[in-house]
């Protein structure tokens, strides 16, 4: 087998493909037995497996492979009907030869099961007497050139497993030279089989390669040559690359990334204006790379969804129920490593919702639904994450029966539960050693599942959620982030040292101070946030860079009455909670970097990375440094060891209520809630926060000025600027000029009526939630022309405070800049 | 303890040597992949105390060993900081060792190997392949691959905040401390 060998993992891999290719045609067939291009499809996959395992000599294979193909030869050709039986029998060949491959890639022996029983089978399934007319075989194959040239190679295949090896690729180069098919197959008959094999290897493994299927793509109804043109015509326009250079490729633009970061920031230290030309353009391209060398690893996700219309058809015929599976968003891309870690916790979420979800026909019909399930899939990208919903109109969940079990199971206190309100309920099944199953099967239900479908998707960066409506159904939220190799992320410093703060799992950051904010409640400090109490956590301590702990308030500033400190409130699963740092200091793309198992085993880093300045920054693990700091809910075990009758969890809980106690409150009254901001004069100016994105720091050389308004390069796109700070907006550029190049300015990043802009301020001074003016006015309806009614002005601790109108702003942007 | 050593072996084989505080080690050569010098370390705070923190070769983060620290050795205070990193190839990932001097290429006769002494500390013991014993110094012939072993010997995560909260918890009073905000 020796000059076999480095064709084996060719083989193999094409096997995979077709065999898969084949569960698919074949699910399709079976809902529509009419398809004939799937009929095609199917008969050529399989054919291909047998010629080339022929080619390698594994018979077991070839015979389950011949059987198989004689069956498919009698339904094309009309003489017995598709039916369930045949689907299940055809599939169960496919699963046979799918094991003997496993044994062949370890072994490169067939190993020693024996399929005679299943050979049998499918021999009886093709001597089944036919149910119909026999239908006339040109209409039945719409392609008589090609029936004829498989009818051709049906009798050379007699000759011998070399000769089908041969035939297969002659077969392939048919199918790319239709035109000519007669004369080929002529050929077929006569080339002698010395110097076969060798064009039969290249034209397998290439025929495999380029012909995935062409019969999906194209009609029948298209006369032979025009097929062979679409087909040519894509074969050109795709290539197959190797996937571990695109994972160089990909590195690679790692690589430039940090480059470009490091350029960025030299560029901003030297203040040359030539030289932040060049930075621009360089940082410009290196984005557009980076960008196309992640899509080069998306890969659709209907790739895996493929496999699921298998996977739930086997389930719904072992659970005696009917459920249709419907998808959406197939073309939906995710990239390629991701696809392969979302595949199994996907694969757990379907087998839950048949075997749990979708009730049983009878129960179906008697609750007045339709007697078929609906298992659908929808994919799509919201806002730079990839968004899996998995939905079935069944049963749904009921709340009281977690909120019981969970109880019951110690997972939760009575107390808090009652507390708790339904959504929190229903998360609960994804912790560990939570299973409703009442009947445990042989599907799902054995206690383990649900958190481990959590473990894999936050293990990738992703998070997963679900809302359910009793007797209608449940829906499965899946988030993902869209690429693993190059994240946006939030560096701060900690003393003398900086760390990466995913942007996943980042909200926003307020400032404390001395005098304001941080709060004691029973020792736990907090700060208030927008009227919600937020715990914090001293990142210096968890981390252990300080000795001494802050137990007071007086040991918080002891040192320097003045100091403030950021927060950088995080937000993972249900954990909110503020992280204070010296310093948040600017939100970058950054390029994950692994390292070793010794510093992965600490668990409060994922994965490190690399700064402008060339040193290596460690990325946090949220949710390990909320384990850290006590504030997880899987300390829960541990704290009932040491026999504490509260738990962490409650704890939480608590805060959590307290907060919503207040969010309601303030729902109930109606509030608005305003970062305010310092600009020109000292005027203080209100911006509706819900429309803020973000804020950033801008160099102000950063600015460009054009006649028609300002622009400023942001993530590598043009972003129009209203400018609330600097006088002479007419004169803009001596201005800027005047306040000096290396002088920044916050830049308020506003996404409002469907514009990005930015607003240039002095200072941002506060984040205010307000009263709602219109309601308000709404009950005092005697007041006349208040200028707060008109939502222009607001009050905030009885100082008057204009509103920026970013209807307006944007409607002026758009104007200008177009 | 049963180990693999070089006595006994036919062929000779060649160490990198290197200085670290006042210990004089060797490293076969053919685990080493280079040497940089002056490269900025970031401390990996919570990791063991082995781990010197994180370097930048290249564009690849390669975890860096306290040499001293690793052979069970308290660094004095009035050692200068290490000025070198040798790279090592630790089986599946490259390793940097912290390095203060770096000595020449030897190759010690088989006559001048011995073996670990026994009363050195076991783990440290399992470190060393063996001792060369050379005219004016004695060398610890180090097994690189031991060196990706390093894992985290502390389990419970700090101690303190954790018991602080707890006792925030236990002190159970319930009520609500915004009472007076929200009315």
């Amino acid at each position: 087998m020796g000059e076999h060998d480095e064709f084996i993992g060719d083989f193999l891999e094409e096997c995979d493909e077709n065999l898969d290719q084949f569960d698919q045609d074949l699910v399709a067939l079976e809902e529509n037995p009419r398809d004939e291009g799937k009929l095609k499809s199917v008969f050529r996959n399989i054919h291909t497996v047998k010629g080339s395992s022929g080619f390698f000599g594994y018979a077991k294979i070839g015979s389950l492979a011949h059987e198989g193909e004689s069956l498919l030869g009698k339904l094309r050709d009309g003489e017995i009907e598709f039916t369930g039986e045949i689907a299940t029998g055809l599939l169960a060949m496919s699963d046979a030869i799918r094991e003997i491959l496993v044994s062949v890639e370890q072994t490169q022996l067939e190993g020693e099961k024996d399929y005679t029983e299943l050979l049998n089978r499918l021999i009886a399934l093709a001597e089944s007497e036919p149910e119909g007319p026999k239908v006339d075989q040109a209409d039945a194959i719409g392609d008589p050139s090609l029936m004829d040239k498989q009818a051709q190679m049906t009798s050379t295949e007699q000759l011998g497993e070399d000769r089908a090896a041969r035939s297969l690729s002659l077969e392939t180069a048919n199918q790319e030279t239709l035109s000519d098919t007669a004369d080929d197959i002529q050929r077929s008959g006569t080339t002698p089989i010395d110097g076969a094999d060798e064009v039969s290897v290249g034209e397998t493994t290439a025929s495999s390669k380029s012909s995935r299927a062409p019969g999906d793509r194209i009609s029948s109804v298209l006369p032979p040559a025009m097929e062979a043109k679409l087909q040519s015509s894509s074969e050109q326009s795709s290539i197959r690359v190797d996937v571990t250079l695109l994972d160089e490729l990909m590195d690679f633009a790692g690589e430039l990334v940090l480059a470009r970061n490091t350029l960025n920031r030299c560029s901003d230290d030297l203040l040359d204006p030539r030289l932040s030309r060049i930075a621009n353009r360089v940082s410009q391209v290196t984005s557009e790379i980076q960008e196309r060398v992640t899509r080069t690893r998306m890969q659709p996700i209907g790739g895996i969804w493929s496999r699921f219309k298998r996977i739930v058809r086997d389930l719904a015929a072992e659970c005696g129920k009917q459920v249709k599976l419907e998808l959406e968003g197939q073309d939906t891309e995710l990239d390629r490593s991701l696809l392969e870690a979302i595949k199994d916790p996907l694969t757990h979420l379907i087998r839950n919702c048949v075997d749990h979800g979708i009730e049983s026909p009878d129960e179906r019909e008697k609750r007045g639904k339709s007697v078929e399930g609906l298992l659908k899939l929808h994919a799509k990208h919201e806002s730079g994450q990839f968004v899996i919903e998995v939905s079935d109109d069944g049963a749904g969940i009921d709340p009281e029966k977690i909120r019981n079990k969970a109880i019951a199971n110690g997972l939760i206190s009575a107390e808090s539960a009652s507390r708790a309100r339904e959504e929190e309920i229903l998360q609960i099944i994804f912790e560990a050693g939570f299973s409703t199953a009442e009947q445990v099967s042989s599907i799902s239900g054995r206690g383990v599942g649900m958190d481990v479908v959590r473990n894999h998707v936050e293990r990738i960066g992703g998070s997963v959620q679900l809302t359910s409506v009793l007797g209608q159904g449940t829906k499965f939220f899946i988030r993902l982030p869209l690429t693993l190799a190059i994240v946006p992320a939030v560096v701060v410093r900690v003393s003398e040292q900086f760390f990466a703060i995913p942007q996943a799992t980042f909200s926003e950051v307020v400032t404390v101070g001395s005098n304001t904010q941080v709060e004691w409640v029973h020792d736990l400090p907090v700060c208030r946030l927008r009227e919600c109490l937020l715990p914090l956590i001293w990142l210096d301590e968890v981390l252990e860079c300080k000795s001494e702990k802050r137990q007071s308030p007086g040991d918080l500033f002891a040192q320097d009455g003045n100091k403030r400190y950021q927060v950088a409130v995080i937000q993972i699963e249900q954990l909110r909670f503020g992280l204070v740092v010296d310093e948040v200091l600017n939100s970058q793309e950054i390029v994950v970097k692994p390292f070793g198992a010794s510093i992965k085993s600490i668990g409060a880093y994922s994965a490190a990375t690399i700064l402008g300045d060339g040193g290596v920054a460690l990325i946090l693990d949220m949710s390990g440094i909320a384990k850290f700091a006590g504030l997880s809910p899987e300390t829960q075990s541990r704290i009932e060891e040491r026999g504490t009758e509260f738990l962490v969890g409650e704890q939480k809980n608590f805060y959590k209520t307290l907060n919503e106690g207040f969010a309601k409150t303030l729902e109930s009254v109606g509030v608005k809630t305003f970062l305010l901001c310092e600009v020109e004069d000292g005027r203080e100016v209100a911006i509706g926060m819900n429309s803020v994105e973000r804020v950033e720091e801008v160099l102000l050389s950063k600015l460009q000025v054009f006649d028609s308004g300002i622009l400023v390069n942001h993530q590598g796109a043009a972003m129009g600027v209203r400018n609330f700070y600097l006088k002479s907006l007419e004169d803009e550029s001596i201005s800027l000029e005047s306040e000096g190049l290396g002088t920044t300015s916050p830049l308020v990043i506003c996404k409002h009526a469907e514009t990005k802009f930015g607003l240039l301020v002095k200072h941002i001074t506060d984040v205010v939630t307000v009263a709602d003016p219109q309601k308000e006015t709404g009950k005092t309806e005697s007041r006349t022309h208040d200028p707060l009614a008109d939502q222009r002005f607001t009050l905030v601790d009885e100082r008057v405070v204009e509103i920026i109108d970013l209807d307006r702003e944007a409607y002026q942007l758009r104007e200008a800049i177009g | 303890m049963i180990q693999k050593t070089n006595i006994g072996q036919e062929q000779e084989q060649a160490y990198c040597t290197f200085q670290s505080g006042e210990i004089l080690c060797g490293i076969p050569v053919e685990d080493v992949r280079e040497i940089v010098s002056h490269l900025s370390i970031t401390p990996v705070p919570m990791a063991n105390e082995m781990i010197a923190g994180l370097i930048n070769l290249r564009g690849q983060v390669l975890t860096s060993v306290d040499t001293q620290r690793w052979l069970n050795r308290e660094p004095s205070q009035l050692e200068e900081a290490p000025e070198y990193h040798l790279i090592v190839d630790a089986g599946d990932e490259l390793r940097s060792l912290q390095v203060t001097e770096l000595g020449p290429v030897v190759a010690p006769h088989l006559h001048e190997l011995e073996p670990v002494p026994e009363h050195l500390d076991p783990a440290v013991a399992g470190r060393l392949d063996s001792v060369a014993r050379l005219e004016d110094s004695l060398i610890l012939l180090l097994r690189t691959e031991k060196l990706k072993d390093i894992r985290q010997s502390r389990i419970s995560p700090h101690p303190t905040v954790q018991d602080f909260r707890f006792q925030a918890a236990s002190d159970g009073g319930v009520s609500n401390p915004l009472d007076q905000d929200i009315q």
